[in-house]
C-alpha cells in the first residue's frame, strides 16, 4: 500500500505510543553508548551543555510557557552553584543532599523574586529580574567570607561512588558526571512536562495568553505567578549546583548578564515553549561559540553568534525544535494534539475513524489543509468548524 | 563639606550619563515598546566612528557631527531593517534581535579597532585646571558640557512632541498604535523616527563622554544598565522623567555609597538597583509613567 504523507496517527493509540516509546529509547540508547565512543573531552563538552539544558528548561517554564521573560536566571543558577559550594566544601554536606538543598533555596529565592510578579507586568517586570541578576555577582564579592569573593570558592568535587567498576578508571569522574547530569536534564524535563499537563500548567498558559481572562476564568494568579518563578529558579539552581561540581572553582564571573542572555537565546534559538527546544538550545549555546572560536578566534566569533541569534529570529523564528516540528508535521501527524500551548482543544472534535486510514479523498483534503496551516496540530484545527 | 560638594558634582554628572542614555532607551520604548539592549554598543560604536573621522585629520566638532549622523542613518537602517519586518506585538523577538545586536557591534568595534583602550579629544579644554570653581569643589568643563548639551536636547526634544505636528504623531502613535494607523498616520516611520533621534542621541552621548571614560568596547556596558534602571524609574513613556530619575540614581547611589560603609564601593550599583525595585513596587508604572489600562 502506498504511504500517504502526513502519516496521521492518534494520539494515546498504541502506535503514537510506540513512536514515544521508542524515540525515548533511542535516546537512553544515545546516552547510554556516548561513554563509549565519545572521546572524554567530547564527553565533557556534552555535560557542559546538558547543564547549560537544564537551566534552560527552568527558563523556558518561566519565559516561553510562562510567557515572564527573566533577565536574571543566571542568579538563580549562581545561588544554586554557590548553595552547593558551600555546602560541600565548608560544611561537608553529600553533593546530593547538597544539590536539593539548592534546589530548595532557589525555590524560595525564586518565589521572592516572584511576588513583584504580583504587581508588575511585561517590560518593569523584566527589569526587576535584569536588577535581580546584576546585583548577585556583587553580593557574591561582598559577601567574601561566606563566598571566597572574587579569587572563588574551590574544591567542589562530585566523586563517583567507589564500589562500582563502570565509573573507575581514568574516565571515571567524566562519565559519571555526564550520567548524573543527563538524569538530572531527564527529571528537570519530566518535571516541566508534567506541570504542563497539570491544572497549574493550564493556568500558567492562561495567565500568559490573556491575564484577565484567566484571572476571570478563576485562575490563582498570585499563586501561580510565584509558584512558577519558584520551580523555574529551582530547576536552575540544580543546573548551577552541576556546575558547580564540573569545574571545581566558582567565580562571580560565571554568572553575570552573559550568561543570562545565553540562556534566553538557547531558549529561543531552540524553540520556546517546547519541550525539546531547550535541551537543543542547550547545544547550540555549548557548541557554536566553541566551534565559531575555533574556525576564526578573536572577537569576531562574538559577530558570528550574534548574526546567528539574529538570523534565526528570522528564519526560525519558532526556533530549532519548530523548525523540526513543521518538517516532521510533513511525514508523520498526530492527533489530536497535546493539550495546552496555543493549540485549541480538540478532544471533543470528531477523529478519523482508524489510525492511518483516511479514505483517499479525505487524507487528500486533510493533507491540503494541513499545509495551508502549517504546523503539527494544523491537520485537525483547519478542517473542523470550530 | 567641601567633599561632600565634589561627590554630589560626581553623583551628578554620572547621572548626567544615565539620563542622557536612558532618554535614547525611552524614545525608542515609545515607538517600539521594547528596551534596546544595543544602544548603549550603538553609543559607544559611534564614539568609535568619531575617532576614526578625527584620525582622518578632521575637527572634533565634525567628527563628532558627522557621528551623530551616522548614528541617526544607522538607528533609521536597524529600525527598517530588522526591527520593523518584525511586525508588532513581537517584544520578545525584538529583544532578542536588540541582544543580538549587542553581541555583534561590541564584537564588531572589537574587531576594527582592538581591544586596547584609545583617546577620543574633548571639545572643551579637559586638562587638569580646566574647571570652574564651585564653593571649593570642581566642576570640569567637560562635564558642564554634557550637562548643557543635555538640557538642549532634552529642550529640544520636549518642543518636538509638544509643539510639531510630527511630535504629536509621535506622542498617538505611542499611546495607540492602531488608533493612529486608522487616523493615517504612518507609525512604522514614525517608530523609525524614533529610532533615529535615539541613535543620534546616543552618538553625542558616546562622543561627549569618551574623552572621559576612554574609548573602549566596555565603555557603555555599566552605564545601560544604569540607563535602564533610569528610564525605569522615570516611568518609561517620559522622556523627562528618564532624565530626573537618571540624576536621582547618581546622586543617591554616590552618596550612599561613600557615606554608608556597609555598601562601600561594592554595592554600589546594588543601590541603585533597589531603588528602582522599591519604587516599583509602590508606582508599577514608574515615577512618571502612565498607568495602562487594559480592556478586557
Amino acid at each position: 500500500m502506498a504511504a500517504t504523507f502526513p502519516l496521521v496517527v492518534r494520539q494515546g493509540s498504541g502506535v503514537h505510543r510506540a513512536i514515544t516509546i521508542g524515540g525515548l529509547a533511542a535516546v537512553a540508547l544515545a546516552v547510554y553508548l556516548a561513554p563509549f565512543v565519545l572521546p572524554g573531552y567530547r564527553l565533557n563538552q556534552i555535560s557542559g551543555a546538558l547543564v547549560l539544558a537544564i537551566a534552560i528548561v527552568g527558563l523556558n517554564l518561566l519565559s516561553g510557557f510562562g510567557g515572564q521573560i527573566s533577565l536574571g536566571h543566571a542568579a538563580f543558577f549562581g545561588l544554586g552553584a554557590y548553595t552547593t559550594g558551600i555546602l560541600t566544601v565548608d560544611h561537608g554536606v553529600p553533593v546530593v543532599v547538597a544539590m536539593l538543598l539548592s534546589v530548595v533555596v532557589c525555590f524560595c529565592a525564586g518565589v521572592i523574586v516572584g511576588l513583584p510578579a504580583l504587581r508588575l507586568q511585561g517590560t518593569y517586570l523584566a527589569l526587576v529580574t535584569l536588577a535581580v541578576g546584576i546585583l548577585f555577582p556583587s553580593l557574591v564579592r561582598r559577601f567574601e567570607d561566606l563566598t571566597g569573593g572574587s579569587r572563588g570558592l574551590f574544591g567542589i568535587s562530585f566523586r563517583p561512588p567507589e564500589n562500582l567498576a563502570y565509573f573507575s578508571g581514568a574516565l571515571g569522574r567524566t562519565i559519571w558526571i555526564f550520567w548524573a547530569v543527563s538524569i538530572a536534564l531527564a527529571l528537570s524535563c519530566l518535571v516541566v512536562r508534567n506541570i504542563m499537563r497539570s491544572r497549574l500548567g493550564r493556568g500558567i498558559v492562561a495567565l500568559r495568553d490573556k491575564e484577565a481572562a484567566g484571572i476571570v476564568m478563576g485562575v490563582n494568579r498570585a499563586f501561580v505567578r510565584t509558584v512558577l518563578f519558584g520551580i523555574s529558579a529551582g530547576i536552575a539552581g540544580v543546573a548551577g549546583g552541576f556546575f558547580a561540581v564540573m569545574n571545581g572553582i566558582i567565580t562571580p564571573e560565571s554568572f553575570t548578564l552573559l550568561l543570562t542572555i545565553n540562556l534566553l537565546v538557547g531558549m529561543l534559538i531552540g524553540g520556546s515553549a517546547s519541550f525539546s527546544g531547550p535541551i537543543l538550545g542547550g547545544f547550540v549555546i555549548y557548541f557554536v561559540p566553541v566551534w565559531s572560536s575555533d574556525i576564526t578566534g578573536g572577537p569576531i566569533s562574538g559577530v558570528l553568534f550574534g548574526a546567528i541569534l539574529i538570523a534565526t529570529v528570522f528564519l526560525f523564528p519558532q526556533g530549532i525544535a519548530g523548525g523540526l516540528g513543521a518538517l516532521t508535521a510533513k511525514v508523520l501527524t498526530i492527533v489530536p494534539s497535546p493539550p495546552a500551548l496555543h493549540a485549541p482543544q480538540v478532544e471533543d472534535l470528531p477523529l478519523p475513524p482508524s489510525e492511518f486510514a483516511l479514505s483517499e479523498a479525505e487524507s487528500a483534503d486533510h493533507v491540503d489543509e494541513g499545509d495551508a496551516s502549517a504546523g503539527p496540530e494544523g491537520t485537525m484545527a483547519a478542517s473542523t468548524p470550530r | 563639606m567641601d567633599l561632600l560638594l565634589a561627590r554630589l558634582i560626581d553623583g551628578f554628572n554620572n547621572g548626567l550619563v544615565y539620563g542622557f542614555l536612558g532618554l535614547a532607551l525611552v524614545i525608542v520604548f515609545r515607538g517600539t515598546g521594547q528596551v534596546n539592549m544595543a544602544q548603549g554598543e550603538m553609543a559607544m560604536f559611534s564614539a568609535f566612528t568619531a575617532y576614526a573621522f578625527v584620525a582622518v585629520g578632521l575637527p572634533i566638532v565634525v567628527a563628532i557631527g558627522l557621528a551623530v549622523l551616522v548614528g541617526v542613518i544607522s538607528g533609521g537602517l536597524i529600525e527598517r531593517v530588522l526591527i520593523r519586518p518584525l511586525g508588532h506585538g513581537a517584544h520578545n523577538s525584538v529583544l532578542l534581535v536588540t541582544i543580538g545586536l549587542f553581541l555583534a557591534i561590541n564584537s564588531a568595534a572589537g574587531v576594527i579597532w582592538g581591544g586596547d583602550p584609545l583617546t577620543l579629544p574633548a571639545v572643551v579644554p579637559d586638562g587638569p585646571g580646566d574647571y570652574v570653581p564651585v564653593f571649593g569643589a570642581r566642576l570640569r568643563y567637560q562635564q558642564l558640557l554634557l550637562l548643557v548639551v543635555l538640557m538642549l536636547v532634552l529642550a529640544a526634544i520636549f518642543a518636538l512632541f509638544r509643539y510639531t505636528k510630527i511630535g504629536l504623531a509621535m506622542r498617538a502613535a505611542a499611546s495607540n498604535p492602531e488608533s493612529a494607523r486608522l487616523a493615517g498616520m504612518r507609525v512604522d516611520r514614525i517608530n523609525g523616527l524614533g529610532w533615529m533621534m535615539a541613535g543620534g542621541v546616543g552618538a553625542l552621548l558616546g562622543t561627549l563622554i569618551a574623552p572621559s571614560t576612554a574609548l573602549t568596547t566596555g565603555m557603555m556596558f555599566n552605564f545601560l544598565i544604569y540607563a535602564i534602571a533610569a528610564a525605569t524609574l522615570g516611568g518609561f513613556d517620559s522622556p523627562g522623567g528618564a532624565v530626573l530619575a537618571g540624576l536621582l540614581i547618581g546622586l543617591v547611589e554616590n552618596l550612599l555609597a561613600s557615606y554608608v560603609d556597609f555598601i562601600g564601593p561594592d554595592l554600589k550599583q546594588a543601590v541603585a538597583l533597589v531603588i528602582l525595585m522599591g519604587v516599583l513596587m509602590v508606582r508599577p508604572t514608574g515615577l512618571f509613567g502612565t498607568k495602562k489600562v487594559e480592556r478586557v
